[in-house]
């Protein structure tokens, strides 16, 4: 049974997905496509979110600019719990100088904010998706190793583990067999905490203008763009930013749920 | 827990507008009208010294209490300052100027020839530094060859060097001042009182002026760093006037301001890096000419506001500017496509990376514009944001990039300001250009004693430009100036400049 909280977190961001999904084989407008006449147009039946300082198509570029941010998030925690989960089961598992090593160096990761280190890989690489996702999932890992290598702790004392190894498994076949999909639930709330933070990041990222580079759209880009006329056009802030609110919102309930009912268990 | 993150998003974005530059505590303006607040979005450099000043910003704010021998007036023309009148030898070498009686420093101190003749070697460099203005090592001798005349020599003639003379980096101050990088003592209308690193400059009115007095007799500069407050600063009372603001920022402002248009006086440009291969190619540049729609640019980014441009020179620069340049290449598409193709970079084969500095919204928006443009026609330009010090050392030093658009301004009122830069062998060509008739154009000019000749040699360089199209030449960009209502007087200058002796308040 699922938790109250994590079915009106998914249907919260259902919607959003919806939305974004719809986005990637169709939107009303090019997301791109410059249009003078139609600059600061008000919401209308032709364009739902009206259009911003350049006649762009506001909805159009939210289905887009959603979709890129969604994409650099899971880029971000695919590449963060990957690193996070090796380190993580190995530190844990052995124990050791092994985790003496890992943990030491993801304290120092974590002893400065990930925005921060982002920054420093963004200068470093450049600007653009794949460096942001790079940067991310980097300054990502630490957090997520640190969640696994406590999970792998405490199982590796557990019955099962025990009687895994005195039928011979190896070690290999423990960690990732036996021990990971025990640890599911921890994980997966894990990295919905996750990919919510690199919603963040990306946009606060992109809002600092070194993020996904214009005239690409991205939510955080579209709240920094806009941030000039906040006071004459409200509007052009409010969209986006409800659409970034709603969608960590929806993900944060769904972890949030997740997390009641390991609780619970 | 996470989710509150999302509303510290949004709660951040809301505060740093609110923050605006200042509380609305400070608000004095309005009730007694002879204080003025007015903004600024830069900080000065840490020395307060107008010789060392490097930063246009800050010479725009010095110019009230510092004055050469003569100084620009609002027309671009020279008056004369602390010097009353100067003379020029037939062969143009020997300046002599007559010294203005009774002009005060601010410690109460006549001004003498020593204190000239020390400030222009401090300038000149003549005790072996290396010359703060490179121009004045030209200068052979300073002397004082009867009372109150002070005679320069030079070397070569320099038509310019009245110029030079005249700006702010060539001020006058106390011979025997040690302490001018925190407290600068001038002759200009306006006394320098105190300052609050990254907050505030104040001056106060000086009386014993020698010309006409500033009006206001408290000024105040607050530094409001962040820009996308400004309109809140103004509005909210803390701020009473601002230049160099944004079109879509002026239209926010509320009734109680008066708007002046003027012009930023630079050259906005698409520039080009003649490193680059594809732009080594004359029909390339010209098709990326003819590939962008100018009027557009400045329809969408400043509602019409601006002057569109053909070359490397800006209107209020009235001796050399030429208005038919800007006519040089029509938004023409078709003929684009044609030019690429023959290039043989038709249909989508052309790629490049345009660079743009971030913390400038107007060139940003520009690059996102004409992004669009260039695909019209196949080619396919990317924008990089980066930041204002990486763009500095990238772009302008390493000349690491394929194309940029920024603005570039002219440091003095001479042509040589905006001209050097595009000689083969000049330090700061960023965009690597090699032309060899520009080359002579160019240094002929530098020679020429003829005033007129000299201005049509520096014509035909911009016309080389232009229909080399050296750069994707668009826009001096359109510059708003708020004003409270309550102050009159305002001046556009051609330079960088903020005058506030000029501004009264309205009886």
């Amino acid at each position: 049974m699922k938790s109250t909280t994590f079915r009106i977190g998914a249907a919260i961001a259902g919607i959003v997905l919806l939305l974004i999904l719809v986005g990637c084989i169709w939107t009303p407008y090019d997301p791109a496509a410059i249009d003078n006449s139609m600059k600061f147009a008000s919401p209308s039946l032709a364009h739902p979110m009206g259009c911003d300082q350049f006649g762009r198509d506001v909805l159009s570029r939210i289905m887009i600019g959603g979709r890129i941010t969604i994409l650099t998030a899971f880029g971000t925690v695919i590449l963060g719990a990957g690193l996070g989960i090796i380190t993580g089961a190995f530190s844990g598992y052995f124990g050791g100088i092994i985790d003496t090593i890992f943990m030491r160096t993801a304290d120092a990761f974590l002893a400065f904010p990930s925005v921060l280190l982002a920054l420093v890989i963004i200068a470093i690489f450049g600007t653009g998706e794949l460096q942001l996702v790079l940067s991310l999932g980097i300054a990502f890992a630490p957090s997520f190793a640190r969640v696994v290598r406590g999970e792998f702790l405490r199982s590796k004392g557990l019955c099962y583990v025990q009687s895994a190894k005195l039928q011979g498994a190896s070690h290999m076949r423990i960690l990732f067999v036996h021990i990971l999909p025990n640890i599911k639930s921890v994980l997966i709330s894990a990295l919905l905490i996750g990919f919510n933070n690199a919603v963040l990041a990306e946009a606060a990222l992109s809002y600092l203008g070194i993020g996904v580079q214009p005239p690409k759209p991205s939510l955080g880009g579209m709240l920094a763009e806009s941030q000039q006329y906040l006071f004459s056009e409200p509007l052009l802030c409010i969209f986006p930013g409800t659409v970034l609110i709603l969608l960590v919102l929806g993900f944060g309930l769904m972890g949030d749920g997740l997390n009641t009912k390991a609780g619970e268990v | 827990m996470k989710k509150k993150l999302a509303f510290i998003l949004v709660l951040t974005t809301l505060t740093t507008a609110f923050s605006g530059c200042g509380s609305a505590d400070d608000k004095t303006s309005g009730e007694n009208s002879s204080h003025i607040t007015v903004g600024i979005t830069q900080d000065l450099e840490n020395s307060l010294d107008p010789h060392k000043a490097e930063a246009a910003a800050t010479r725009e704010i010095l110019f009230n209490v510092f004055e050469g021998l003569y100084k620009p007036d609002s027309n671009g023309e020279l008056i004369p300052a602390v010097a009353e009148s100067y003379e020029l030898s037939e062969d143009g070498l020997v300046y002599t100027f007559t010294l203005r009686d009774g002009v005060l420093f601010h410690n109460g101190e006549t001004v003498t020839a020593e204190d000239v003749i020390s400030s222009i070697e401090s300038c000149a460099g003549t005790n072996g530094d290396t010359p703060l203005i490179p121009a004045f090592s030209n200068i052979v001798s300073i002397e004082e060859t009867a009372e109150g005349e002070v005679e320069i020599t030079l070397s070569e003639r320099d038509p310019d060097f009245m110029s030079y003379i005249a700006s702010v980096k060539a001020a006058i101050m106390p011979a025997d001042q040690t302490d001018a990088d925190t407290n600068p003592i001038g002759t200009g209308p306006y006394k320098y009182v105190s300052r609050s690193v990254q907050e505030n400059i104040v001056m106060e009115k000086w009386d014993e002026y020698w010309g006409e007095k500033a009006y206001i007799e408290n000024v105040t500069f607050k530094v409001c760093a962040d820009s996308d407050s400004l309109v809140m600063a103004l509005n909210g009372g803390s701020v009473d006037m601002m230049a160099h603001l944004p079109v879509s920022q002026a239209q926010q402002l509320s009734d109680d301001f008066t708007v002046l248009e003027g012009t930023m006086n630079l050259v906005q440009a698409v520039y080009l890096s003649h490193d680059f291969e594809p732009f080594q190619d004359e029909r390339v540049r010209k098709a990326l000419c003819y590939a962008v729609d100018r009027q557009a640019i400045l329809d969408i980014v400043s509602d019409g506001k601006g002057e569109i441009l053909g070359s490397s020179m800006f209107p209020n620069f009235e001796k050399y500017y030429m208005p038919e340049l800007s006519d040089t290449y029509s938004y023409d598409p078709e003929k684009a496509k044609e030019l690429l193709a023959e290039a043989g970079y038709g249909d989508g084969s052309l790629s490049f990376t345009i660079t743009v500095p971030s913390n400038y919204p107007q060139h940003v928006d520009t690059a996102v514009i004409i992004a669009d443009q260039l695909k019209e026609v196949g080619v396919n330009a990317d924008i990089k944001q980066v930041e204002w010090n990486t763009w500095l050392s990238d772009v302008y030093s390493e000349r690491q990039f394929e194309a940029t658009v920024v603005g570039v301004d002219a440091s003095n009122l001479t042509a040589t300001a905006m001209l050097s830069r595009f000689s083969s062998d000049a330090d700061n060509n960023f965009i690597s250009y090699e032309n060899p008739d520009y080359d002579n154009a160019y240094k002929s000019a530098l020679v020429e004693s003829d005033d007129k000749a000299q201005t049509e040699l520096y014509k035909e360089c911009l016309t080389i430009l232009a229909e080399d199209a050296a750069n994707v030449y668009i826009q001096d960009l359109a510059e708003m100036v708020a004003i409270r209502k309550g102050y009159e007087g305002y001046e556009f200058y051609p330079l960088y400049v903020q005058d506030i002796s000029k501004i009264k308040p309205v009886e």
